[in-house]
């Protein structure tokens, strides 16, 4: 470890507190004591942390806000489990149990392929995040791969041309799924999901299947044991063209 | 009164105070902090009794206000652009001098200019006692990556107080 290295690390270290059992941390701190430069930096550092802390802890809160939040709209404040009578806990296991009942002895998904890709256009157009923002492929692919989701997935040509944004991972009945989100230029972000086509149901008609989903137009289509779901605000005909020869 | 609204209360009694610094610290604005304090009690009165375990309702309630701070923030921008490029820190030699007193409206006009995903780590870093553990399940994010994080925001956090100092001593009279 060098000097830059360990200011990066102790950047993360509060004086005082019990960061220090953090074994990057105690090797940062253990060469500041022997780094009298690095010493020097230490001390003002901790000095400014602890300014930071106090200005942050010091933060006036209205003095009114208890108040309003208890005269809020009429909260029915419910009694935790661990404090409810012990025949509504029995009550509940029961209706657990014909819960589970229901659920092992559901019919089948009609179409699940349906299903998934409700699903993913939901969770894009409620909230979404990208943990992982780049342009670079080999990243995604790397950081897809850490994170046990799809990695191998083939892109259609003319999505290759395109730039990437980043990727997150979601999940469907237990299975990663992988989100790449792509720049289309001109028509909004377009995203890629791709799952395990073991984890859809549903059987795909050849080829790739074009439907409206709430506000999105997708393209989906499998190849290589893959199911791909590909969604954007763009409309069909500017799905469509990724697809054309 | 009921046994529930006594725990209500004695609930909003104890959490309400960190949890608007935090809300301050993410969205600067006292108005929308206050009306994020507020959402996430009524979701507590709503969902929290789906808790299984007492000793996590602190952690429950911040990282539920973190999650409608993000819900809110996208709802504003539904598809938000994101930078392609990582904000590099150049991490200034000599930390700036503390001052005597840090105002918070000075920290928080520097914190508005630190990366926004680093804000809600470094708050959560400088205002309560968690562990790196902790924020990271606050966040919902790795462990990793919260360090990372806390590391980059505070010396981003570092480069804003140097700025302010050097356009301090600048504008002293007397000085070139």
């Amino acid at each position: 470890m060098n000097s830059t290295q360990a200011k990066t690390i102790l950047l993360a270290w509060r004086p005082g507190h019990g960061d220090v059992r953090d074994p990057e941390v105690a090797a940062a701190l253990d060469l500041a004591r022997h780094d009298p430069a690095l010493k020097s930096w230490l001390d003002r550092h901790s000095d400014l942390q602890r300014a930071v802390a106090r200005s942050f802890q010091e933060i006036p809160v209205p003095g009114d806000l208890r108040g309003r939040i208890l005269a809020g709209p009429r909260i029915i404040a419910p009694i935790p489990w661990w404090r409810k009578p012990g025949w509504l806990s029995a009550a509940a296991v029961v209706a657990l149990l014909l819960g589970l009942a229901a659920w092992w002895t559901r019919p089948p998904a009609e179409d699940s392929l349906a299903v998934f890709r409700s699903r993913m256009v939901g969770t894009v157009l409620r909230q979404y995040t990208m943990e992982l923002t780049t342009n670079d492929l080999v990243q995604i692919r790397s950081y897809l791969n850490r994170r046990q989701a799809p990695a191998d997935f083939v892109l259609p040509e003319k999505l290759q041309r395109l730039p990437l944004l980043g990727a997150d991972v979601l999940s469907w009945r237990g299975e990663r799924v992988s989100m790449v989100c792509l720049d289309s230029v001109g028509q909004g972000t377009l995203f890629l999901f791709v799952v395990s086509s073991a984890s859809v149901d549903g059987t795909m008609p050849g080829g790739t299947q074009f439907t409206q989903v709430n506000k999105l137009t997708t393209a989906s289509w499998n190849e290589g044991g893959r199911t791909y779901v590909l969604a954007g605000s763009g409309g069909r005909e500017s799905l469509q063209t990724y697809f054309s020869p | 009164m009921r046994r529930g609204d006594l725990d209500f209360e004695r609930l909003v009694e104890e959490h309400h105070a960190p949890l608007y610094r935090f809300a301050l610290s993410l969205t600067r604005d006292e108005s929308e902090a206050s009306d994020l304090v507020q959402e996430t009690f009524y979701i507590w009165a709503a969902k929290g009794h789906q808790l299984t375990n007492p000793a996590r309702v602190k952690t429950w309630l911040f990282t539920t206000l973190h999650r409608e701070f993000l819900g809110k923030r996208r709802r504003l921008a539904r598809f938000p652009h994101h930078e392609l490029t990582e904000v590099e820190t150049e991490l200034p030699d000599v930390p700036p001098a503390p001052p005597e007193r840090l105002d918070w409206t000075v920290l928080a006009d520097c914190l508005a200019k630190v990366d926004p995903v680093f804000q809600a780590p470094v708050a959560l870093f400088y205002l309560e006692d968690y562990s790196y553990d902790e924020i990271a399940t606050i966040l919902e994010v790795p462990l990793g990556t919260v360090k990372s994080r806390i590391s980059r925001g505070v010396g981003q956090l570092q480069e804003m107080f140097a700025r302010e100092a050097r356009s301090a001593e600048q504008s002293r009279p007397g000085t070139l």
